[in-house]
């Protein structure tokens, strides 16, 4: 008789104990879940803050309203330029990697913009063969280096600024490549320039975290004529035909 | 009343067509007249010096040199400076405008609303002024008494904002650490700095400095009582109870000026 008693308050308190402690995992594991959506969030907000680029729109927004007054049609078609980028910035981030062609364009688009900011003191050149449309790149590497040399090398004067955009395949490898004329970085210092939070260490990191640091390649300097450069390598593949 | 003189002015931007958008905006204003143009912080610098307008459009970010670096260095020149109109996209140097005593701050895209209302402001303050010889006297004086007069106010920065404290305000500053405490009745209010800079900056007839770590408003004080080894206890209005210090004491030029001896009620 007594040791059924035990048996039963024995098998009760450990049954009420294992549930107890599946509780409290399953709570653990409800708060875990919450705090990583909201930071999620928090990431896809900046993320598309930083894709927005509030700067570069009322500049473009403002160069648009002083080229209606000249030429309507230029300014028509700044506005669908703008409209496009916004559309392909937007729709790129969604993906890790995007087609070449997809990444060239949203290059030219911000490029046609600029060069209506800039006028003849900007300069562009393309080099990116045909059959590498369908390549699989990191999403909007191109466009945050056009950035750079556009805000940190410009040279002040009559001087225009060349950028020129590359790309090629160097066996199983695709290069990118961005390079201008302008200042450079400062003492050619790559690691300087990295520390300068140019968004340089972002595309950085992200290459190693796609391919990592045996594949994805990132090389920052300057040129031989002084301005900067800056090259990534990534390994050559093409986009699944849909 | 002399007929008013056009107004001249000069427009900087490294963008040409954010120039062209200026310069149709000025073309009806009748009252005013376009001197030069600038594309870069140096060219801008020597085109004010060489014009001498009264008020330039000024972008802030251009390569190399900056529009708050062309205020500077127009402040450092033996120039007048000429009013100072920022016009740019972002919003954060709105602040800092602030502080170099800007006229006005306009966001890209420029609103010709907004543009046409800061230079009826300009008319004004020039009609007000006067724009003769007369009028530039007075603003050179005022200019002066703004330098050497000691502020009714404190900027304060507290994180992203910035007010006004009303030096009248205060009770008395506290020094901690690398901080400043200010006490204005029952707020207090922290500040970066030290003590002997802000004492620079307060009109010694109102506050004085009692020792290492506080000074206090003259106003705000109740009483003062002896203490020993020539010190006194400071009793401010608020019942805080401070110390002033016989270092501090000898060295406050105010109070031999103040001191006077009351007859002992005793006698």
């Amino acid at each position: 008789m007594e040791f059924s008693n035990h048996l039963v308050v024995y098998t009760l308190v450990v049954g009420i104990y294992y549930y107890f402690r599946r509780f409290q995992a399953a709570q653990a594991q409800q708060l875990a879940v919450a705090e990583l959506q909201a930071r999620l969030a928090q990431a896809q907000l900046e993320n598309l803050r930083l894709q927005i680029q509030p700067h570069f729109l009322f500049n473009t927004l403002n160069t648009i309203s002083s080229v209606m007054y000249e030429d309507v049609k230029a300014a028509d078609e700044m506005i669908t330029q703008l409209s496009d980028l916004l559309r392909l910035t937007l729709r790129a981030s969604q993906s890790h990697e995007i087609r070449l062609a997809e990444e060239v364009e949203i290059a030219r688009l911000y490029l046609h913009l600029m060069q209506r900011r800039y006028e003849e003191k900007l300069r562009v050149r393309y080099s990116v063969a045909t059959d590498l449309a369908d390549s699989l790149v990191p999403q909007l590497v191109l466009q945050p280096l056009l950035e750079n040399s556009l805000r940190h090398g410009m040279k002040p004067g009559e001087a225009a600024m060349e950028l020129s955009v590359a790309a090629y395949r160097e066996n199983g490898s695709l290069i990118l490549r961005v390079s201008d004329n302008g200042c450079g970085f400062p003492n050619g210092d790559a690691a300087a320039a990295l520390g300068r939070g140019l968004g340089l260490v972002n595309i950085r990191n992200r290459l190693a975290q796609l391919y990592g640091n045996e594949q994805g390649l990132f090389l920052i300097g300057n040129a031989a004529d002084g301005g900067a450069e800056i090259t990534l390598r990534v390994p050559f593949r093409k986009a699944a035909a849909c | 009343m002399n007929a008013a003189t056009p107004l001249r002015a000069l427009v900087v931007d490294d963008e040409a067509p954010a120039r062209r958008k200026v310069l149709r905006l000025l073309r009806d204003e009748s009252d005013l007249q376009v001197v030069g143009e600038a594309d870069g912080g140096e060219a801008a610098v020597a085109a004010i010096c060489k014009h001498q307008p009264d008020v330039v459009f000024l972008d802030v970010q251009m390569p190399a040199m900056d529009g708050f670096r062309v205020v500077e260095a127009l402040s450092a020149s033996k120039i007048p400076l000429p009013e100072i109109i920022f016009i740019t996209a972002h919003d954060k140097f709105a602040l800092r405008a602030f502080e170099v005593h800007a006229f006005d701050y306009l966001l890209k895209p420029v609103s010709e609303e907004r543009f046409r209302k800061s230079l009826e402001r300009m008319r004004e303050q020039r009609a007000q002024t006067g724009n003769g010889l007369e009028g530039r006297l007075k603003a050179m004086l005022a200019q002066i008494r703004l330098e050497t007069s000691f502020p009714d106010r404190l900027l304060i920065h507290e994180n992203d904002r910035a007010y006004f404290l009303a030096v009248r305000d205060i009770s008395w500053i506290e020094a901690e650490r690398n901080y400043l405490l200010i006490h204005c009745g029952r707020k207090t209010h922290t500040l970066r700095g030290t003590l002997d800079a802000l004492e620079e900056a307060l009109d010694p007839k109102l506050f004085v400095r009692l020792n290492r770590g506080s000074i206090a408003r003259l106003e705000a004080i109740r009483e003062l009582r002896p203490w020993f080894h020539g010190e006194y206890k400071v009793l401010l209005l608020d019942n805080t109870e401070l110390r002033w210090s016989r270092r501090y004491l000898k060295s406050c030029p105010q109070l031999r000026k103040m001191a006077f001896s009351a007859r002992s009620s005793r006698s």
